[in-house]
C-alpha cells in the first residue's frame, strides 16, 4: 500500500482501519472530510475526477440560476423583452377601429387630409387653445413622448385637433403650438366637419357658458390622446395622466 | 415747545399701547404669505382681428395662460381670495380644473379659501388664476406682476416667474 495523496483527501478512507494512521489522525481526516464535502458528494471513495465534474456542475448551476435571475430582471425592466406580452398603458382597441378620413385646416391655412398620412402612426389630442392648464400638460406630454422616441417619433404625426373652432382659428393654434413643437399640426375647420371626426373618436365635447365672466364660455371635453395605425385604425386610447414613458413604449409595441 | 414735545411723546406711547394691545388681545387676523408663483409659458393668440365675422366684444381676444402659487396663512383667522389681477393679462379670473371620469372642465370659481394657520395650493390639474387677454408673450424667465385681493389682507403684489412645469 502506497502512502495516501494528500490531494486525495476523499481518498483517506481507504486507509482507514489498516494502522496507516494514528487514531488522532483518523478522526481529524473525518472532520475534514465532512466539513468539506458532506453534502455535496456521495460518502467515501469519491474520485477526484468526479469530484471536479460535481463542481463543475455546481458552477454551472450557479450559472444558469443567475441567468434565469438576470433574464426575468431584464423582462421586468425592458418591456420590450418581456416574453409574457406587453401591458398596455392606453386602452388597446379590439378588434382597431377603421377612423373616417376627414379634412381640415392646419395653423398654416392648408387642408390636411388624414389619408395622407401614409405609412405614418398619428397621436391625437383634442383641445382648445383657451384652456390654461390640462391642455398645456397634455401637449408638453406629448412633447416628452416625442422626445423619448427620438428618431422613431419621425414616422408619428402629433396633432391638435381643436373642440373650439369659434375661437381657435389657424393663427390661435399655430401660436399655442409654436410654444411647445413647431412641427406638431393643429387643426381647425367648420364645426359640421370638426363634430364628425368627434364622433368618430367618441369625443365629448360640450359648451359651458359663464354669466358674467371675461371667459365668456369654456368647453368641457375628453383629454384623452388618441393613437391611430399606419392602416388609419384606432388602436389606443391613453386616459388623462397617461406617463409619457408609457405612451411611447405602447408606441413602440405597436410599431413592431 | 417742551410741553409740545410732551404732548407728541404721550400720543406715541398710547398709540404704541393701544397697537399692542390689539396685537395680542384684539380679534384674530390672518397673516398670509404667497409661495411658489409661477406662471405657463404662452403666446398671445388669436388677436380680434382673427375673429372673422363674430363679435369681437362677445370674446375675451388674445392668448391664455395661468398662474400657480401656495397661500399659507400664519395667522388665527382665516382668509379668503376673491380677486386678482396681472400687468400681462387684460383679466385674471378664479378657475378650477375638474376631471369626471376622463372629460375635463374648468370651472370658474368665486372665491379660494385660506384656513387660520392652514394653506392652500394652486396648482395644476386644479385651482390656478387664469391669465385671460394676454398683453404680451410670456417666455420661460419672464416675470409677471399679479395682484390679489383677500376679503381680510385687502391687496397683496407678488412676481411669478414664467418657467415650463
Amino acid at each position: 500500500m502506497t502512502a495516501p495523496d494528500w490531494t486525495d483527501i476523499v481518498g483517506y478512507k481507504r486507509f482507514i482501519g489498516v494502522g496507516f494512521f494514528t487514531d488522532q489522525q483518523q478522526k481529524d481526516l473525518h472532520r475534514i472530510f465532512n466539513r468539506n464535502f458532506s453534502g455535496i458528494l456521495k460518502p467515501a471513495l469519491t474520485p477526484c475526477t468526479e469530484i471536479q465534474a460535481m463542481k463543475t456542475r455546481k458552477l454551472a448551476l450557479v450559472v444558469s440560476v443567475a441567468a434565469v435571475f438576470v433574464g426575468v430582471l431584464a423582462a421586468v425592466l425592458i418591456p420590450n423583452l418581456r416574453p409574457w406580452g406587453h401591458t398596455y398603458a392606453g386602452t388597446l382597441i379590439d378588434p382597431p377601429h377603421s377612423v373616417e378620413d376627414f379634412t381640415l385646416t392646419d395653423q398654416h391655412g392648408q387642408a390636411f387630409r388624414l389619408s395622407d398620412e401614409r405609412n405614418r402612426l398619428v397621436l391625437i389630442y383634442f383641445g382648445y387653445t383657451y384652456c390654461p392648464d390640462v391642455c398645456p400638460m397634455t401637449l408638453a406630454d406629448m412633447l416628452r413622448v416625442k422626445q423619448i422616441l427620438r428618431s422613431k417619433a419621425e414616422a408619428i404625426t402629433f396633432l391638435m385637433i381643436t373642440v373650439d373652432p369659434e375661437r381657435d382659428s389657424p393663427k390661435a393654434l399655430g401660436q399655442r403650438l409654436t410654444v411647445f413643437d413647431p412641427n406638431f399640426v393643429g387643426l381647425t375647420g367648420d364645426k359640421a366637419t370638426l363634430q364628425r371626426v368627434w364622433n368618430d373618436f367618441g369625443v365629448y365635447v360640450e359648451r359651458e357658458e359663464t354669466q358674467g365672466r371675461a371667459a365668456g364660455y369654456l368647453m368641457a371635453h375628453s383629454a384623452s390622446l388618441y393613437l391611430v395605425d399606419p392602416q388609419k385604425r384606432l388602436r389606443l386610447i391613453f386616459p388623462f395622466g397617461a406617463k409619457p414613458e408609457a405612451i411611447a413604449s405602447d408606441i413602440v409595441h405597436i410599431l413592431q | 415747545m417742551f410741553q409740545k414735545f410732551g404732548a407728541c411723546t404721550t400720543f406715541t406711547i398710547v398709540t404704541l399701547y393701544l397697537s399692542l394691545v390689539s396685537a395680542h388681545g384684539g380679534e384674530p387676523k390672518p397673516e398670509l404669505s404667497i409661495q411658489d408663483a409661477w406662471g405657463r409659458p404662452a403666446a398671445m393668440a388669436g388677436m380680434s382681428g382673427d375673429m372673422k365675422g363674430q363679435s369681437a366684444k362677445d370674446h375675451a381676444t388674445g392668448g391664455t395662460s395661468a398662474v400657480y402659487l401656495t397661500l399659507v396663512n400664519k395667522g388665527d383667522a382665516p382668509d379668503t381670495l376673491v380677486a386678482a389681477g396681472s400687468d400681462a393679462a387684460n383679466t385674471v379670473e378664479l378657475h378650477e380644473t375638474q376631471m369626471k371620469g376622463n372629460v375635463m372642465r374648468m370651472v370658474p370659481v368665486p372665491r379660494i379659501e385660506v384656513s387660520a394657520r392652514g394653506r392652500t395650493e394652486l396648482r395644476p390639474r386644479g385651482l390656478h388664476l387664469m391669465l385671460i387677454g394676454l398683453k404680451r408673450d410670456l417666455k420661460p424667465g419672464d416675470v409677471i406682476k399679479m395682484t390679489l385681493r383677500f376679503e381680510k389682507s385687502g391687496e397683496k403684489e407678488l412676481t411669478a416667474r414664467v418657467r415650463e412645469p
